[in-house]
Order: structure tokens, then C-alpha cells, then sequence
């Protein structure tokens, strides 16, 4: 791929498309593939497939000390620390400095992000699942929210086209609630949870299936198959799971259309009174702070659900002066997230003569149940949990009463198996749920900063009384032993699901996009990342991401061929 | 969510960091190290690796050279050479050294002195000369009488500052003898590439706990 910004800068093009992560990658990949030139704007540095991946392939022995960072490091990472998993030795080049990307919490909101080209496709956790029928209707029936302006039968085939082409294993089920994609053959359950599976069938008429998740259980378009390793984060050498820069950004380099420019931050896309639509994308270079106007027939925000609100929030002018397709006052408003960190586990007595070959990088999955069907709930929506089974491993020597020979002999033999699960629940859409601007408060390049104003409410509660009450019971039945419960709130972003902030909808007056995810009132400008959600169903959302950028795209390029916008 | 999800929370978690003080048993309990919490153990690693971490090749931060020498002692008791190498062997006093140098706080560390001297302190008085320079039988007594004092709760209360550093050093011996080549490779199973996972196989298949 042509990468611009060393020499001199062609600036225009027939479609610019902010940002490379999950969702930006394959509106490239669209566009391209349709005949247009299109440029990529990211942020962040340059993240070239396989190379760019330093740590990939280190063996435990060969990282400093537990993967730990070195503890002055931790002042920069002061909230992106707070997952507990993001920021180690082996993957802190992924995620940003908070102390160079400021935001403001008046309720904590834990945004999780790394600037870099490919984004959180990299880091991402792979979990695929489609939205079903009774999630785009699910507002319309019980009237929180605005009403989806598509409906499952839009998107299905969207799905598969990028399902296809990203690769995701999986069990077909049949359920309504949770629509089979197209799969490469799953990867396996442990015995634990085959007799776990077994058990919730029988006992509860509920389903637990093999993971769906965007890793490669074969062989696809020359990427390798997973080799189990469940070093994920620290990019794929074989290519094995999806990530823009292994699949859609090669594909889109591949038609001889695609330029990224990396270190270009979007300052404000700059709106044309006389034509009604956008003429120009302002950056600001991140090496040299110059600022340069690129231009296109089409632009595409693809910068995350929050960065996308804050450029629409940044894009003033006397036309929006609240910014850029906000006549409705619904930019940076319905912020939505999973709401998870909730369930239990427990050990089982039994196949000690059994053990897992390889590093399963996912977990099981129990579709929703509740409020499906009969099921009647003092809450609406629901949620799904994922689980995972393993014998008790090396550590456990620490805590065994034995030192000296006997530790390393206990430390050599597995401990009993365990099984757990942890629920992601639906987050209702809430207008004061919202992030804006402080003008006042500028970050390094000028740049006006985010203030997160968004907490979890009654809805959430009261299904999270399920959400861990539930697991328990499953563990239980299935005659666990030492079954412990835990409900850890956390805040809302943890999930990394941010999403929400311009949604889709039928009226201009209450939503920002119509149903091609183009802004109401600006036709040229189409918003397809996590912003674009009308609800936050309790399914990982970057396989609709995915599907909704590319029929946004394949609409898009359509008009531009027709000559339409 | 991204990758390892799951394994970052409850019912994966071992202890939020294996540098952290946890002294007792209940600790232990609490944090899931003992019943049914652990599995999935976060890919817990260590520098450890060829001759770079060896006492002779390394230089101590945090240690003089009788702590250094009071360390091996220690250590070794907890993971001695057997058909495989000990602590010492491996490189796990320079971990510890690192651990705390590099990766603790300032307060944890001072802490870690802290008790380290106590302990130092107490040998002394117990066997009349330092640590390091008793009988080695008498040394390796001493340690299990503390070890046995911190996993085995005794009737009446006793003062456990002696048996929680010992409790210290053993969470911070294992770790740092697991995660190295020696420990991951000799002792338990490693695969850097595991090739396609397989949810249940004969135990003998594997033969040895999984290191990662």
C-alpha cells in the first residue's frame, strides 16, 4: 500500500475514511474494491502486518519481570491500566498514554483505545456475534431508544459477506435469538464443559455453544490457521485472527486505490453551505503540527464510536453550530457499553485423568435467554455470558502446604478442573448518557477534550441480580463444588464496547443517521463505527460494525458511480 | 473486549499482581489461589532467561551481598535442585530483585526490607550468628517452621510477620521459577505452538502441568 505523508500529499481523493481499526478497515476494503481512490486517515503511527509485532514472538523468559511494566511507567497509564489486562510489557505499545490523551470523568468512564494504524482490530477480543431480529426491534417494542431504521433482514447478508472474508469459527444452533453465522468449524469444548452443556440442556432448556470468534480454524486467503497460542494481543504472525491490517487493509491495497496516512489527527471536516455536503477534511499532522485540508466526494468517520462524536462535536459552523449533523442534539449522547464483570464459578470433582492440549483463545458462549421467548423478566433486554473451563494450574503451589521437592511435584500435576462464566448485559440507550466537548481544556495538538458523563441505571441493576444469580445456579446444577458468585460494578467502558453517540434512526429530528448510516442532513458523510448503534443489543459488537460498514460502503460508492452526491 | 477478556477477571485472576504482598492463607483463599479460582493463569512471565540472569552476571539493586546470600538460601529451600535445577539455578534471585527494583512501589519495597530484616534479625537471634553463615539444616528448619506456621493457621493467634515474608518470598520464588525457560520447560509442559486446541486428551498426553 501507498503510504502518504512523506512526500508530497495528493489531496484529493474519491473517498476519505477516518480512521483504520475494525471498522474503517473494511469501508476501505469496500470502497476500493468499488473503483474509488481512497485515502485512510490514522492517527497513530504505521503498523505494517507481521513486522510491526515486536513482541510476538517472545517466550515468557524472554520479558522483564511478570510482563509487568516498570512500575514509574504506571503514571501514564493511569485509566487504560484499569481493565487489569491491557497495559503489560508485551502489548503497552498498543494503547495510549493517558498523560498524552487527556479526558475529563464526571462519572468514570473507562475509554480504552490505542492509536495506531489497524487500532483495536489488533488488540481486539474476537468474540463474533450477529445482532438478531428481536435486537433491531427490540426499541421499537419496549420504547426505549429510538426505533432502528433497518431491521435483521437488511444486515443478514452483510454479515456473511464479511464473515466470509474475516474468517470466524463457530457451532451453527439454530437460535432466533442469536442467528448462526457463516462458520469454520469450531474450536473444541473441554470435557467440563460438555458435561456443563449437557447439564443446562437437561436442567434449564438453555444452550452453551463453542466459541464464535474471528480466529481462523482453517486455513483462509493465505492466512494461517490459529495455532492456539493466545498471544493474540500482541498481533498474529500467521494471520490467524482478524485485524485490519492482516485481512481488509491488504485487500484494499491490493485493488492499487488505497493511501494511508498515518499521524494525521481529523481536527473537524469542513461543511459547504452553497452544496450542503462536506468539502474537506481538516488534520493536523502529529509529527509536525502542520495543518492540511484533504478532499473528497465521500467521507466516512470510522474513528470509534467517542472520537467520531468529538469530530461531528469539533466540526462548528453557522449551518451546525452545535456541530457537524447535530440538529437533533443527539451527537455524543446515548453513549452505550456492555455492562459485564459479573458472574461465578466453580470446581468439578472428576477427570483427573483428563486434561486440554493448546492455549483456546476464547471462551464458551450461552446466548441470551432472558426476555426471550415466555421468559418474563422485571427488567427488559438481557444477556449473554462467556465462560471458560481449566485445571488449576502452577500456581497453586504457592498457597499448598508443601516447600522443596514436594512444591515442584504439586507444581507439575494440574489441580482440579474449574469452570466459570461472566456475563455481558445490554445497556440501555439514555439521552443523559453523554459525552461533550471542554473547549477550554485543549490536549497537545489543540484539540478540544472529551467529558464522559455516563453511568449504568435501574435497567442494569436489576438485571445484573440474574446476570450472577443465574451463573451460579448453572454451575451449580451441574455439581460444582465451591461455586463463588462476584459482581464487580466497574464503570461503564470497561466493556470496551463504547458505542452509541450519533445513532441511526428514521426520524432527523431524533437521530443523527438514517438507515445507510449516512448523516440526515449531510449526505456525504457516512459514520459506521460503534457511534452508529441505536442499541447495544448484549452481543460484542465489531462483527455489525463490520457488516453495517460494508453495506454502508457498497450504498455509498454506488451514488458516487451513479454520479449521485 | 480484547483479548483475554476473560482472564482478566474473577474467576481467571490469580492475584491483580503476583508482586503484590500477600501474606496468609485467607489471603490466598480470598484471591482464589486455593479453592477453584485458578486456572487460565494470565500469561505470568519472567526475564529469566540464559546466563543474563544468573547471580554471577547480575547486578543487584536492591540486595547487598549478604541479603543476596541469605536470598539463594531461601529461595532454595523453597525450589531446590532436584532432577531439575533450583531456584537459584534458574536465576530467581536476581527475579526478585527485579520484581521489586523494577516493578514495585516504592512503599512495597520498603516494606519488603522491612520484613527481610526482621527475618534476618530473628535468624540471628535464633542461631547466634547471621543467616546465611548457619548450618544448613538449621537454615532450611528455620524456613519450614515459618512456612508451616503460615499454611498450617495455629489455635492461638501467633505473630505471622515472620511467616508472612517467608509466605512473600514463596509467591515470588514460584513465579519467578515457573516463567523461566528451566521451570516452564523441565518441570511443567511448554508449547509455544500448540497447533489446533483439543478440549479433552488423555492427561498423559500433556504428562506435566501446562506452563502457559
Amino acid at each position: 500500500m501507498y503510504i502518504n505523508g512523506l512526500a508530497k500529499d495528493d489531496l484529493t481523493y474519491d473517498a476519505i475514511v477516518v480512521g483504520s481499526g475494525i471498522s474503517g478497515g473494511w469501508s476501505a476494503k469496500e470502497l476500493t474494491e468499488n473503483g474509488l481512490n481512497t485515502l485512510v486517515l490514522e492517527r497513530g503511527r504505521n503498523v505494517e502486518h507481521i513486522k510491526d509485532y515486536p513482541t510476538s514472538m517472545l517466550d515468557p523468559w524472554e520479558l522483564p519481570a511478570n510482563d509487568d511494566i516498570p512500575h514509574p511507567d504506571r503514571q501514564h497509564y493511569e485509566k487504560q491500566l484499569r481493565t487489569g489486562y491491557t497495559i503489560k510489557e508485551s502489548t503497552k505499545h498498543w494503547w495510549v498514554k493517558d498523560t498524552d490523551q487527556p479526558y475529563e470523568e464526571i462519572e468514570r468512564f473507562d475509554w480504552i483505545r490505542g492509536y495506531h494504524v489497524g487500532g483495536r482490530s489488533i488488540m481486539w477480543g474476537r468474540f463474533s456475534l450477529r445482532l438478531s431480529q428481536m435486537d433491531f426491534e427490540a426499541n421499537a417494542v419496549d420504547g426505549y431508544g429510538v426505533d432502528w431504521p433497518i431491521r435483521y433482514e437488511d444486515i443478514e447478508p452483510w454479515y456473511t459477506h464479511v464473515e466470509k472474508f474475516a474468517g470466524i469459527s463457530g457451532k451453527s444452533e439454530g437460535l432466533s435469538q442469536l442467528p448462526d453465522s457463516h462458520f469454520l468449524p469450531p474450536m473444541e469444548l473441554s470435557c467440563v464443559e460438555l458435561e456443563l452443556q449437557k447439564s443446562m440442556k437437561q436442567k434449564f432448556g438453555r444452550v452453551l455453544t463453542n466459541p464464535r470468534m474471528a480466529n481462523l480454524t482453517q486455513p483462509l486467503n493465505g492466512r494461517g490457521q490459529c495455532m492456539t497460542r493466545n498471544l493474540c494481543m500482541r498481533g498474529c504472525p500467521l494471520g490467524a485472527y482478524f485485524s485490519s491490517n492482516a485481512v481488509t487493509l491488504p485487500a484494499a491495497a491490493a485493488t492499487g486505490r488505497l493511501t494511508i496516512r498515518p499521524h494525521s489527527i481529523v481536527h473537524s471536516l469542513e461543511y459547504n453551505e452553497s452544496t450542503g455536503k462536506v468539502s474537506g477534511v481538516h488534520i493536523i499532522d502529529e509529527l509536525t503540527g502542520e495543518m492540511k485540508t484533504f478532499h473528497s466526494k465521500i467521507v466516512f468517520l470510522n474513528a470509534s464510536a467517542i472520537a467520531s462524536a468529538m469530530i461531528l462535536l469539533n466540526s462548528r459552523s453557522n449551518r451546525f453550530p452545535n456541530g457537524l449533523g447535530n440538529d437533533s442534539d443527539q451527537v455524543g449522547r446515548n453513549v452505550m457499553d456492555h455492562h459485564l464483570q459479573i458472574g461465578a464459578n466453580g470446581t468439578i470433582e472428576g477427570f483427573e485423568d483428563q486434561y486440554d492440549w493448546g492455549r483456546r483463545p476464547q471462551g464458551f458462549y450461552i446466548p441470551r435467554y432472558r426476555n426471550v421467548g415466555k421468559d418474563k423478566r422485571e427488567y427488559v433486554r438481557g444477556f449473554g455470558y462467556q465462560g471458560g473451563s481449566g485445571r488449576q494450574g502452577w500456581h497453586r503451589a504457592i498457597a499448598e502446604a508443601a516447600i522443596g521437592s514436594d512444591l515442584k511435584q504439586i507444581a507439575a500435576t494440574p489441580g482440579p478442573w474449574s469452570v466459570g462464566m461472566m456475563a455481558f448485559g445490554e445497556m440501555l440507550p439514555h439521552e443523559d448518557n453523554r459525552i461533550f466537548l471542554n473547549f477550554e481544556k485543549l490536549d497537545k495538538w489543540g484539540l478540544p477534550t472529551a467529558v464522559f458523563d455516563v453511568k449504568f441505571r435501574d435497567n442494569e441493576y436489576k438485571m445484573r441480580v440474574d446476570m450472577m444469580n443465574d451463573a451460579a445456579e448453572m454451575i451449580e446444577a451441574m455439581g460444582a463444588k465451591n461455586v463463588s458468585m462476584y459482581d464487580n460494578k466497574g464503570a461503564p467502558g470497561l466493556g470496551i464496547h463504547e458505542m452509541g453517540t450519533a445513532r441511526m434512526g428514521r426520524d432527523p429530528k431524533t437521530s443523527v443517521l438514517n438507515k445507510w448510516n449516512q448523516i440526515h442532513n449531510v449526505p456525504n458523510v457516512f459514520i459506521t463505527d460503534g457511534a452508529c448503534m441505536t442499541s447495544s443489543a448484549c452481543q460484542n459488537p465489531s462483527l455489525t460494525y463490520m457488516a453495517l460498514s460494508a453495506r454502508a460502503a457498497n450504498y455509498a460508492a454506488d451514488l458516487v458511480k451513479k454520479g449521485d452526491i | 473486549m480484547m483479548e483475554n477478556e476473560l482472564k482478566s477477571f474473577d474467576f481467571f485472576e490469580v492475584t491483580s499482581s503476583d508482586t503484590e504482598l500477600i501474606t496468609r492463607r485467607e489471603a490466598l483463599r480470598r484471591s482464589g489461589l486455593l479453592a477453584g479460582g485458578v486456572f487460565f493463569a494470565p500469561a505470568i512471565v519472567g526475564f529469566l532467561k540464559g546466563c543474563k540472569a544468573t547471580t554471577r552476571d547480575y547486578d543487584y539493586i536492591v540486595f547487598n551481598s549478604d541479603q543476596v546470600d541469605a536470598l539463594r538460601i531461601i529461595v532454595d529451600a523453597i525450589v531446590p535442585e532436584t532432577d531439575t535445577p533450583s531456584a537459584t539455578q534458574v536465576g530467581v534471585p536476581a527475579f526478585i530483585d527485579q520484581v521489586l527494583s523494577r516493578n514495585s512501589s516504592k512503599q512495597t519495597r520498603e516494606e519488603f526490607m522491612v520484613q527481610f530484616d526482621a527475618f534476618l534479625e530473628d535468624a540471628k537471634g535464633e542461631f547466634g550468628k547471621s543467616f546465611h553463615e548457619a548450618d544448613s539444616q538449621r537454615q532450611l528448619e528455620y524456613i519450614s517452621k515459618l512456612h508451616a506456621q503460615a499454611v498450617e493457621p495455629a489455635e492461638d493467634p501467633v505473630d505471622r510477620t515472620l511467616s508472612g515474608f517467608i509466605m512473600w518470598m514463596k509467591q515470588l520464588t514460584v513465579v519467578g521459577y515457573f516463567t523461566s525457560e528451566p521451570g516452564a520447560t523441565q518441570v511443567l509442559r511448554y508449547a509455544a505452538m500448540p497447533g489446533p486446541y483439543k478440549g479433552c486428551v488423555p492427561f498423559e498426553e500433556v504428562g506435566r502441568t501446562w506452563a502457559t
